[in-house]
């Protein structure tokens, strides 16, 4: 055994918990955040500072969150309501991007200054996806299951009244009777003709399982009338979908209606679609 | 943000020195093992009723599965949407893909939708199937029934702040949901 902490989750001995029952493990991060909350624009007008719109002013990306990271950030969007804008018919996070400062809501106008309206879920994930990164595998098959217990760690992230008493996990980063989803390995993978199979993500995760996982599309702003033009930015995690296989080693992700084509950041989680103890 | 919790730094470095390999003041992707029903499951269910697009529009749609969570706020959710079987056959496509969020089965060519998905509501989670028809008159006919999915869902503790948190974002018409 190597040195470092260890915690699993209530009723199961550590040594016998797989890699996804560790509510701690040094070895494998979990998946932090930077920022997870609601986030409300009102009123925010596309004469603001920082909008950059293109000549004919028929397109604007406003900058609606600082995120300050110095990287493309995994981030994730879920829309609560939105109004001004017209973005055809698109989902708030396909709209989304980020470069290494802001996040973006790319939206459609004709020319002049509108006033736009924006609530939003957002995450920001606490760490540069786009290097790569592998845990070490330990133990990936479960002989025991979770039994909550009265006794066990808890780390709060706010304070409350209720203290240690607080039943709602969300006050808890580290909590024996909870799960917080841990990373396995990250990074970016090209799909492209050369891919194979063709206009394939492969990723060699050698968990021994399908595992759980996030995909977002990394690309240069392209076309002359694109006010972004030649940054390079990342989409929304959740802006995207794709068909997904794999083996015990390793993951194919195929587009679900048209290819996948280009770079694509991935988030492999160390917990498996097909267990659930 | 809170002045306790655990820091860890990076082998060979101070925790003022950078970022801390842990630092449990930033917030992760959390649920609840004590709850019942478990906000962490698999289900096998069927991909719902066989639904023929013979003209017009409008959504017809199966829940397939309602499951509590006693969250009172629509939670964040992943779900992973497995295609266990296929007309009772393991071994054949697209038996083995797997999906997040929503699954579109073969169907789905920009004429309909037919689609396998989850609702999370302030009280429950669905899983769903939804046959959208654009009014393209094509005649298919969805072969739903023929799959058999294996849903692996982790329901979070974390309030997204919508009425409803859809996983697949479209009405029965092809339009965002406002």
């Amino acid at each position: 055994m190597t040195k470092g902490i260890r915690i699993s989750q209530a009723g199961i001995p550590v040594s016998r918990a797989t890699d996804y029952q560790k509510t701690m493990d040094e070895r494998w991060p979990l998946l932090e955040h930077s920022f997870m909350g609601i986030i409300d624009i009102q009123q925010m007008s596309t004469a603001s500072q920082g909008v950059r719109e293109n000549v004919a002013g028929t397109i604007a990306d406003i900058p609606i969150f600082k995120h300050g990271r110095g990287y493309l950030p995994a981030f994730r969007v879920e829309r609560i309501s939105s109004s001004g804008f017209d973005n055809f018919n698109t989902p708030l996070e396909q709209s989304m991007f980020a470069d290494e400062q802001y996040i973006y809501l790319r939206v459609f106008k004709s020319a002049g200054v509108i006033v736009i309206n924006a609530k939003f879920f957002l995450a920001v994930v606490d760490r540069d996806c786009m290097q790569e990164f592998q845990a070490p595998i330990d133990i990936i098959t479960a002989s025991q299951v979770t039994n909550p217990s009265t006794y066990g760690l808890k780390i709060k992230n706010v304070t409350s009244a209720q203290g240690m008493r607080e039943k709602n996990k969300k006050e808890y980063t580290l909590n024996t009777n909870a799960k917080s989803m841990a990373i396995q390995m990250h990074g970016v993978r090209r799909a492209d003709q050369y891919s194979i199979p063709a206009y394939n993500v492969v990723i060699d995760h050698r968990l021994g399982y399908p595992p759980t996982y996030y995909l977002a599309r990394r690309y240069a702003q392209e076309g002359s009338s694109n006010p972004s033009l030649g940054k390079t930015v990342v989409e929304a995690m959740n802006a995207g979908s794709g068909i997904s296989s794999s083996n015990s080693i390793t993951m194919l992700v195929r587009g679900a209606q048209a290819p996948l084509l280009g770079d694509y950041m991935f988030i492999i989680l160390k917990d498996p679609v097909d267990t659930a103890k | 943000m809170s002045e306790f919790g655990i820091l860890i730094a990076e082998d060979g470095r101070a925790i003022r020195e950078g970022r801390n390999k842990v630092d449990s003041r930033r917030k992760t992707l959390i649920l609840d093992l004590e709850a019942l029903p478990p906000h962490m499951q698999i289900n096998e269910v069927s991909g719902g009723n066989s639904y023929t697009d013979g003209g017009g529009t409008g959504r017809s749609k199966d829940v397939l599965l309602a499951i509590p969570h006693n969250l009172g706020f629509a939670p964040l959710v992943d779900a992973y949407f497995y295609v266990a079987s296929y007309d009772g056959i393991t071994g054949a496509a697209p038996a083995g893909g797997y999906a997040g969020d929503f699954y579109p089965m073969s169907g789905s060519a920009g004429t309909l939708a037919d689609i396998f998905s989850f609702e999370a509501t302030k009280t429950e989670i669905l899983l769903v199937h939804y046959f959208d028809k654009y009014g393209f008159s094509t005649g298919y006919t969805s072969d739903a029934p023929k799959y058999r999915f294996r849903v692996k869902f982790y329901i979070y503790s974390i309030d997204t702040g919508r009425d409803v948190n859809y996983g697949y974002g479209y009405d029965g018409n092809g339009v965002v949901i406002p």
